[in-house]
């Protein structure tokens, strides 16, 4: 077998999407070199020019070629994939044997509808909430209902752990990290109110679900919280004098608190 | 080799999203049971949003479980739908069907692909044909969906699922914009083939061409029937009172 090749992982602390790709890295049990991008204040322009080209998100993944420092291009040879979903599905198929995606087609499809749910229905309602672009808690509480529906009774999305899983719990952690920071964007009270009801009876599957995924090494490696923290908290910050959510959101300069 | 699960297909003759489905089951020569559910706002059946997708949208598959009539699916059966899942649940059942390549970087671009296309073949086909925009507003999506094609052969080289999931909305863009059918104004139908011709678009007619040729592409398109239905449906004809602005 040949040598493996090099793995680099561009990503940003607090975004849930590189974070879905190391969880895959840390379940895949693969080596890989992180190089960390800012992506609220002093933007590397680097980045844009001569890594993730023209688009200039994370997380971007690099295999193969040499070792990378910040400020390097990779190499023309290796293979490069953006967008979190795309490269999850690019370690399960070079990593045939991690179990990042069961071997049942049926429950390959419903590890995909879930990852799917999370991006088209999660998300919108996460950001809309969080961001205050105008998402009531009882829009993001049926949203979280929803992903709690299509749990089995017990275990992972799909029973065993998959990238179904990675492609959803970064987002989960924010949403926890969010109501505790409670950030001038939620409206006065609904932080609270979300927090009573993913605390009550309504959702005690998906509360298990969350803590049998934090109680994986994947996730005490990955998740820094204070770190985290402070990079969102700088994120908030630029929002409230800009407007920029992220790159594809901007709303009108939110009223101070 | 284990005996296939049953499959059966909840389809509508004239979706461009079964007939991604339609199009990959033909590639991969899969049989399955075929239900056609009338989308028809008051004449979608209770039993389909019931029992086999909440959301009741088709493209929906039935998996396994006991062989019941399409009408009285089984609780037994696995659900699943949304299209783009189910063209990687049939590369699934069928890996040697050509719908992946084996490669992972070339399988890695598919996918990638796939993605991009949302926001821009995607986007413009939404754009012209449900929300009744100009050329001059789509065009740069369909340059820009020009752009992810590699400079020959399917989207990624080798025929893949990226194609399968184009090629419907590809179809439609160059077949119904020939009989002004969609809700842009009348007159961009023929003013979008006249644009489409020129050099700079060069490569995408080259690419329409070739998934035009792809038997699977042409077995799966009814056109009359898709005349039909497109000239009559809500979504994508013009109102009256803006007939012809």
């Amino acid at each position: 077998m040949s040598e493996p090749k090099r793995i680099t992982l561009y990503a940003a602390i607090d975004s849930p999407f590189p974070h879905r790709v190391r969880l895959a890295l840390e379940e895949a049990g693969a080596t890989y070199d992180i190089i960390w991008i800012s992506l609220i204040y002093n933007k590397q322009e680097w980045y844009e020019q001569k890594v993730n080209v023209g688009v200039g998100k994370v997380p971007y993944l690099v295999y193969g070629g040499p070792k990378l420092n910040p400020g390097d291009a990779p190499s023309p040879d290796s293979v490069q994939v953006p967008e979190s979903l795309v490269i999850n599905e690019f370690l399960a198929d070079i990593f045939p044997n991690a179990g990042l995606l069961p071997t049942d087609p049926a429950l390959r499809a419903k590890a995909r509808l879930f990852a799917q749910y999370m991006d088209t229905k999660f998300l919108p309602a996460f950001a809309g909430f969080i961001f205050g672009l105008g998402m009531p808690v009882e829009g993001l509480l049926a949203t979280i209902e929803g992903v709690q529906r299509m749990l089995p009774a017990e275990g992972f999305a799909v029973g065993e752990w998959s990238i179904a899983d990675a492609a959803a719990m970064p987002f989960f952690m924010r949403l926890d990290q969010v109501l505790e920071l409670n950030p001038p964007t939620i409206k006065e009270g609904e932080a609270a109110q979300v927090r009573e009801a993913l605390d009550s009876a309504r959702f005690v599957r998906i509360r298990k679900y969350i803590a049998d995924n934090v109680a994986r090494p994947s996730m005490a490696k990955t998740w820094d919280r204070d770190a985290i923290d402070a990079e969102f908290k700088k994120r908030i910050e630029r929002l409230m004098k800009t407007g920029k959510v992220n790159s594809d959101i901007t709303v009108p300069i939110p009223a101070p608190a | 080799m284990s005996l296939d699960k049953q499959i059966t297909f909840y389809t509508s003759p004239y979706s461009p999203y079964t007939h991604r489905v339609h199009i990959a089951l033909e590639e991969a020569k899969l049989q399955v049971a075929k239900y056609e559910i009338d989308l028809r706002p008051g004449h979608k059946p209770a039993w389909f949003t019931a029992k086999v997708n909440s959301l009741g949208l088709v493209p929906a598959f039935t998996y396994g479980g006991p062989n019941v009539p399409p009408d009285q699916p089984s609780s037994e059966s696995a659900k699943l739908s949304e299209s783009l899942v189910l063209l990687e649940f049939i590369a699934d059942l069928r890996p040697n069907a050509g719908l992946l390549p084996s490669d992972p970087e070339l399988r890695a671009k598919a996918r990638l692909f796939i993605t991009l296309s949302h926001e821009t073949l995607h986007h413009a086909f939404r754009g012209f044909f449900f929300r009744g925009e100009r050329i001059d507003s789509i065009l740069p999506s369909l340059e820009a969906f020009q752009a992810l094609l590699v400079p020959s052969g399917y989207a990624v080289g080798p025929w893949s699922i990226a194609d399968i999931v184009v090629a419907p909305m590809m179809v439609r863009f160059v077949r119904l914009a020939g009989y002004e059918i969609g809700k842009y104004p009348m007159g961009e139908g023929k003013r979008l083939l006249k644009a489409l011709a020129e050099p700079r678009f060069a490569r995408l007619l080259q690419y329409y061409e070739l998934l035009w040729q792809r038997p699977s592409v042409r077995a799966t398109w009814d056109e009359p029937l898709n005349v039909k239905m497109w000239r009559i449906h809500p979504n994508v004809t013009r109102s009256s009172s803006t007939a012809g602005h």
